[in-house]
């Protein structure tokens, strides 16, 4: 594994990453997975753990410290998606829903004058204009738009008492929903019609022991991290249960957090974990490619990462939580 | 022959395992500092898949002999959603993208968090571990509305030391969170060194008595039976000081808290 053979004073590295974060894809040199003789597949690019890290943001610190203005820093992040265009949304369970944009160079809070309190947010996604997020003082869905004002709600209330994760299936203008404690995905129109379910509690195939997070493909494929069975479990577009792999364990290729998942343009599976501190990354066939963190404070590692997300460029994001900040990684290569 | 040394290496595991459970020595009366199977069982952190628990609750009345409660028998486990034991790595694949520069075939021994069966015997690799473990599902996760978060106090930095001093001490922990008020009053940090945190408010707080307890008194008087069963960790703070996951009355408390019993192990009021 690759590891980082000096340790900056905080300060000195909050500084090198406002640098850093002026030159567009800069990167930690160095900082790459696998180490060699492997070919490099995965490179760090970043780690976001507020206002400090973006130039444009650099004034209003100096501000904040004098007190006329809070400065906005990550503490618990949770759920991450990738709205296009270098625009991220983060939940944060401490606070409320971040709007990070990597083009513009900021970062502010979403929604705060929003009709709805939007504090104690759990899973979002964007599609269309529209960012979805599931509510955990509600246990609704919540509908916003672009700018964070409220649309509508999906469901009535605690109709979601755990919905952990929310999904777009932008190509098929679907909504999926997983709740950890109904032990279900729901698949729901954008528009908010409910159109199935999957699952029942169970360790037989199609069933799941609590459900942590989802993610879909460009075939419409529905990937389930069924955590507490150790699995994760694959269904086509119309509900259709097609494979599983994973089991309990330290071993290579196996879980025992797992939390957030993520499929790149290649179709490989990214299955994050809060006990190995990890990501690891499958083939469709579920064989295990290459994994990337362990436990560490640095760039080489997270503690207790929640969930994972890949752009159109196959740029990762990982919501590192007691770590307080946003990683993010470029994928290489990746066939 | 063959026989006789597989049994003494059966004496030797078994006289090992032994001397490890020994100490600390369980509480008479508190289910035992490891908690017992009967507060497992269709308690909070019972996970099996026919616990009949669709929402997660918990049922008092369960003993561990009644047959009952698991009604299909299809749970394989019990305690091994934290207890993992290690897996034996004969036939596990080297990554196909990693064929040199990783030669193991697991993520290390013991792994990141100390949710072996070796836990409780091994020294404690990181400070952060103990309740980094139990923050893996308390992460907004969990009871769904329950998490921890870093908002609120810290300890103040004592003269001569900085805020490095306390780096650990960054998680604290709200029990409830609904509609995003607060209904406890107190924050609480976890994970931070006792005895450093005692420096800063000498009267505040009783002085550790060992890596392993605060041992005030009952009610907080020096006399007395001590606490044991309010443990520090390696000197510091953890979850696990107050809560016991193993237990299903009410939220785990390792003593009873009524007119502040549990608090005043450690404060001196």
């Amino acid at each position: 594994m690759t590891r980082m053979n000096h340790v900056l004073p905080t300060a000195l590295l909050a500084l090198l990453t406002i640098i850093a974060s002026g030159c567009s894809g800069s990167k930690e040199a160095g900082l790459m997975w696998p180490d060699p003789p492997d070919e490099p597949r995965i490179a760090f690019v970043r780690s976001i753990t507020g206002e400090a890290d973006f130039r444009s943001a650099v004034g209003q610190v100096v501000t904040g410290i004098a007190g006329e203005k809070s400065i906005i820093n990550l503490t618990r992040p949770f759920d991450v998606c990738d709205a296009g265009n270098g625009r991220i949304y983060v939940t944060d369970v401490s606070q409320g829903i971040f709007l990070i944009d990597l083009r513009k160079d900021d970062i502010e809070v979403l929604g705060e004058n929003s009709t709805i309190d939007l504090k104690n947010p759990r899973g979002i996604a964007y599609a269309r204009g529209n960012v979805f997020v599931s509510l955990a003082s509600t246990g609704q869905i919540a509908v916003l738009d672009d700018e964070g004002r409220f649309v509508r709600t999906i469901g009535e209330p605690e109709q979601f008492p755990g919905a952990l994760d929310v999904v777009c299936d932008t190509a098929r203008n679907r909504l999926i929903i997983v709740d950890n404690k109904l032990h279900n995905v729901f698949v729901y129109s954008m528009a908010g019609d409910s159109l199935f379910a999957l699952g029942k509690r169970g360790e037989g195939d199609g069933e799941f022991n609590f459900p942590q997070s989802a993610a879909v493909d460009a075939d419409g494929n529905i990937y389930v991290v069924d955590a507490f069975n150790f699995r994760i479990e694959i269904f086509d577009q119309s509900g259709k249960f097609l494979r599983k792999f994973g089991r309990q364990g330290d071993a290579f290729g196996m879980f025992n957090r797992p939390k957030g998942i993520a499929v790149d343009s290649h179709g490989n599976i990214y299955v994050l974990d809060a006990n190995h501190q990890n990501y690891q990354v499958f083939n469709q066939a579920g064989e295990l490619l290459m994994f990337v963190g362990k436990y560490s404070p640095g760039n080489d590692g997270f503690i207790n990462p929640v969930s994972i997300a890949i752009d159109g460029e196959n740029t990762i994001y990982v919501t590192d939580q007691l770590n307080s900040r946003l990683q993010v990684f470029k994928l290489l290569k990746g066939n | 022959m063959k026989q006789l040394l597989l049994i003494a290496i059966a004496l030797l595991i078994v006289s090992t395992t032994m001397y490890a459970q020994l100490q600390p020595l369980p509480v008479p009366g508190s289910g035992g500092l490891q908690g017992t199977r009967s507060g497992m069982l269709r308690g909070y952190h019972d996970f099996t898949v026919d616990s009949g628990l669709t929402v997660l609750s918990i049922d008092t009345s369960a003993s561990p002999d009644d047959t009952t409660w698991h009604p299909t028998g299809a749970g394989t486990s019990l305690c091994g959603y934290c207890h993992a034991a290690h897996i034996p790595v004969t036939g596990i694949a080297r990554p196909l993208w990693v064929r040199a520069s990783v030669t193991g075939r697991n993520f290390g021994a013991p792994y990141s968090n100390p949710n072996s069966l070796d836990a409780n015997v091994l020294p404690v690799q990181s400070t952060d571990n103990y309740s980094s473990f139990c923050l893996s599902c308390h992460d907004g996760s969990a009871m769904f509305t329950a998490t921890a978060y870093t908002e609120g106090k810290r300890p103040r930095a004592a003269a001569g030391k900085n805020w490095a001093d306390y780096e650990n001490a960054t998680v604290s922990h709200e029990a409830n969170v609904v509609s995003g008020e607060f209904n406890l009053a107190h924050i609480h940090p976890v994970n931070f060194d006792y005895n450093a945190a005692r420096a800063l408010d000498p009267q505040g707080l009783y002085a550790a008595q060992s890596a392993t307890y605060v041992w005030s008194g009952p009610n907080g008087t020096a006399a007395g039976a001590p606490i044991t069963s309010v443990r520090l960790f390696d000197g510091y703070m953890q979850c696990s000081t107050c809560h016991n996951p193993h237990m299903k009355t009410g939220i785990g408390l390792v003593y009873s808290s009524s007119y502040g019993k549990l608090c005043v192990s450690c404060h001196q009021k």
